[in-house]
């Protein structure tokens, strides 16, 4: 073969894509947004004087462009796949696999930050329950890497270390370990949160602690089949959607949720959000600073006020009936401050219920 | 704008191909001088007027300079050329640096806070590398604005070298060839240059940031950070030389090397020779042999030596932890020249080098560091003074994760890929191979710009 026909055999190939994908860039409608990264996509950016002087056109552009390239998704999958079984990364973007679930390279236990969030937590104690009567719990949600990290080899938290410190931090506080009452298949692969099916034990576990009685025939209900979590959507590594389900029962079906910020009431669940940017939001309608859950089927007066994470959402309806009403505080949202401008204390029960990344940050809460 | 990035990829890059090739090659020139100042606007639209002014200064003052050129006028412009030349780039770069300096030393001086052009110490030294040049009669004085510009600003190595010098490429700017030879190899050199740049320095620029993060350093780490970053800006920065010398290709320009397998160097003096070569062929030409180089007394030579390596340190970065850096290779340098150098080249070739790279992997650390402060901590670190353990758990989960890619980039940083090519070349396969390879690279490359963050060239930055 001769150099002349050498350099065609190069360059053709090459070029040819090249051309394709430079012209499937140029044509291809924009869309509107990523589900795997539950995220909007960046738009052709305004074009003026001001924003090409200031640069703000060409910053604008270059997400535009990145965002609006064809085959986004098999091209993020593509790089996935080179870091993680070519050139062998144990992790991508911080997320691994083992045992078929994904999960997420936790932080190691900072004592101050551990610390630092208990005492925000006491300081709600003292200001608004200490003075009530009310019972006092505390639980931890165990991350999927406590039943991985390890076992598989990958940098984990110190669990005893953070459990020793929450227990003297929270003192004011029963402690209730849950660890004993989950495994790995109680969580999503996909994402990070527990499979609501799956968390009866745990549920069972924090109603004995607190003294209620739970029990309620629930129907098991398909919410989608190809449920994709957070973690897959971050990674893009080769994971399969999953089943998502949710519980209900004629107690849960009677109960009605009032959201503060929004001032709407709904039901526990919200199947519109199912097809949303993140299908968890299905349980509660999602995220909320402040929401309360009647229970008509309950008439036993008693109340739980519940500090949650997004973890609460979907542990909420299983601990409904054992109370009349549940208040949830999300205090990522809502500061502790304003809380009594809201609610009136008066001997509840008061359950924290948070999962470790919440606990050891320094700033998460407000 | 990045040359990893989608906009010039796969916007930029078609479009000035697609005109470049459509006109006739009396406007080649313009066309690439159009695109260079729009690719420099892209990303410094505030700085386009300082490098037109920078160019047009040095377009006159080489016209003047031709004109007078053996007369006294013809000193005084190129002094003139000069001090214009290192005043812009002193003020930009460097007027932070020196307030904060002498504040330090008891001032109390308001800091000017001035942003650093992309690129200017590359072109800056084009420009007086072209004025010098013709003030000596190794150039002819450039009558073309449009010539001049395009040589200046043109965008495969406008803002990360090589630092081209007129003289080399003077010719090719009036006469230079296309071929689709020419095009074909340019294209597999700017494809294993974004590869480089992409798939291999921005990964491991990753673990150079883990380790910043890891609340458990231990000393096993800052080797394997050290490690990290000299591999890094070696495969970013040849990785970026590599696109400028295939886009010159491309538009048929054949720019000189600027990397030759550094880290096999059996001595300092032959690392920077293989490193940076553009840099250090211009400081040598330019300033070390103009001041007399190692023709002079010994006294004077080891100044000479410093003078030169704490420029060269400066050239990099505007703060003392670089100038500690080119005083570090000064040292290093005279230590072989003196005394060092006959024993090394005695010594079995392994036995050399390992100190070498040692050595050079403290260089880097020093080089990377944020301030002196943190260079010193570094370099502490590495030879357990900093009261760090040996080793911790997150250092060897980021040893496992990333071994794979530090020992494929050690390869890679070795001449064994090219030879194993080498030895393909004779054979049926690799012209059918390579089409496909190239294909490969081109996707990869695509998949980590569409799912990648933000990762600029290290070498912008100065």
């Amino acid at each position: 073969m001769n150099d002349r026909k050498k350099a065609y055999l190069r360059l053709a190939p090459v070029a040819l894509l090249f051309v394709v994908l430079c012209l499937w860039a140029w044509l291809k409608p924009a869309g509107d947004l990523s589900l795997a990264e539950r995220r909007p996509l960046a738009q052709m950016p305004a074009l003026s004087a001001d924003a090409l002087l200031s640069g703000d056109f060409m910053t604008g552009f270059e997400r535009y462009a990145t965002d609006q390239f064809p085959m986004r998704e098999p091209f993020r999958r593509l790089k996935s796949a080179i870091q993680f079984r070519l050139l062998g990364q144990k992790d991508v973007n911080g997320i691994y696999i083992a045992e078929g679930s994904a999960a997420k390279l936790e932080d190691p236990v900072n004592d101050a930050w551990v610390r630092n969030t208990s005492a925000k937590l006491q300081g709600v104690y003292e200001r608004y329950f200490a003075q009530g009567g009310s019972d006092v719990y505390f639980a931890l949600i165990p991350d999927k890497s406590y039943y991985l990290a390890e076992k598989h080899g990958y940098p984990g938290m110190d669990y005893g270390r953070l459990t020793e410190l929450l227990k003297e931090s929270t003192a004011f506080a029963q402690w209730i370990d849950l660890t004993g009452a989950l495994d790995i298949t109680d969580y999503y692969a996909t994402d990070s949160h527990w499979r609501q099916e799956r968390i009866g034990e745990a549920a069972q576990a924090l109603a004995l602690a607190l003294g209620a009685d739970i029990a309620q025939d629930f129907r098991l209900e398909l919410a989608r089949e190809d449920f994709s979590g957070v973690y897959a959507g971050q990674s893009a590594l080769p994971l399969d959607p999953e089943p998502m389900y949710y519980l209900t029962s004629p107690v849960l079906e009677g109960a009605s949720v009032f959201n503060y910020e929004t001032g709407e009431t709904g039901g526990i669940y919200d199947l519109e959000r199912l097809w949303g940017r993140d299908p968890y939001d299905l349980y509660l309608s999602g995220a909320a600073a402040l929401q309360v859950i009647d229970n008509p089927a309950q008439d036993n007066g008693r109340e739980l006020v519940l500090f949650r994470d997004s973890f609460g959402s979907s542990m909420a309806p299983l601990l409904l009936p054992g109370y009349s009403r549940i208040t949830l505080v999300d205090l990522r949202y809502l500061p502790a401050d304003s809380l009594g401008n809201y609610l009136e204390f008066h001997g509840q029960d008061v359950l924290f219920l948070y999962s470790p990344g919440i606990m050891n940050s320094s700033y998460l809460l407000k | 704008m990045l040359f990893s990035s989608i906009p010039f990829a796969f916007y930029f890059l078609p479009a000035v191909l697609a005109l470049y090739f459509a006109v006739p090659f009396r406007f080649k020139n313009a066309v690439l001088l159009v695109f260079s100042l729009a690719f420099y606007a892209w990303g410094e639209p505030g700085y386009l007027l300082l490098m037109a002014v920078s160019i047009l200064l040095g377009w006159l003052f080489g016209l003047l300079i031709g004109k007078y050129r053996g007369t006294a006028r013809a000193r005084l412009f190129l002094v003139l050329s000069v001090a214009v030349s290192l005043g812009l780039l002193g003020w930009f770069k460097y007027a932070d640096f020196a307030v904060n300096t002498l504040n330090a030393l008891g001032l109390n001086l308001p800091l000017p806070h001035v942003a650093l052009p992309i690129g200017i110490s590359f072109y800056t030294f084009q420009i007086l590398s072209y004025t010098i040049d013709v003030y000596r009669g190794d150039a002819l004085p450039q009558r073309s604005p449009v010539d001049f510009g395009a040589y200046v600003s043109m965008f495969p190595q406008l803002i990360a070298g090589p630092i081209v010098r007129y003289s080399d490429v003077a010719r090719q700017l009036r006469h230079r060839t296309h071929s689709l030879e020419k095009a074909s190899l340019g294209v597999r050199r700017l494809l294993i240059g974004l590869g480089k740049k992409v798939l291999i320095a921005n990964q491991l620029g990753q673990l150079t940031v883990l380790f910043r993060e890891s609340r458990q350093p231990s000393v096993l780490y800052v080797w394997i950070y050290a490690a990290a970053f000299a591999l890094q800006i070696y495969f970013d920065f040849s990785g970026y030389s590599d696109m400028a010398i295939g886009l010159g290709k491309i538009f048929g320009f054949d720019l000189l090397e600027n990397f030759n397998y550094p880290f096999i160097s059996r001595s300092i003096s032959e690392f920077w020779r293989r490193w940076h070569m553009s840099l250090g062929g211009w400081f040598r030409d330019y300033l070390y042999i103009p001041l007399g180089g190692n023709r002079v007394s010994r006294p004077r030579w080891a100044l000479n030596l410093l003078v030169v390596w704490s420029l060269t340190g400066l050239w990099h970065g505007a703060a003392w932890n670089f100038v500690l850096w080119g005083l570090l290779f000064a040292l290093l340098l005279a230590l072989e020249k003196l005394w060092l150098g006959r024993l090394m080249e005695k010594l079995p070739g392994w036995l050399v080098r390992i100190p070498v790279l040692a050595v050079l992997l403290v260089s880097f650390v020093l080089f990377n560091a944020d301030s002196l402060s943190q260079a010193l901590s570094d370099t502490a670190g590495m030879f357990g003074l900093g009261g760090l353990p040996l080793t911790s758990a997150d250092t060897l989960y980021h040893l496992r994760s990333y071994g794979p890619l530090l020992l494929l980039s050690m390869v890679g940083a070795t001449p064994l890929p090219r030879n194993a090519v080498r030895r393909l070349e004779g054979s049926r396969v690799l012209p059918w191979l390579e089409p496909v390879a190239l294909c490969a690279l081109l996707l990869a490359v695509t998949a980590f710009l569409v799912g990648g963050s933000f990762n600029p060239f290290l070498y912008f930055r100065f």
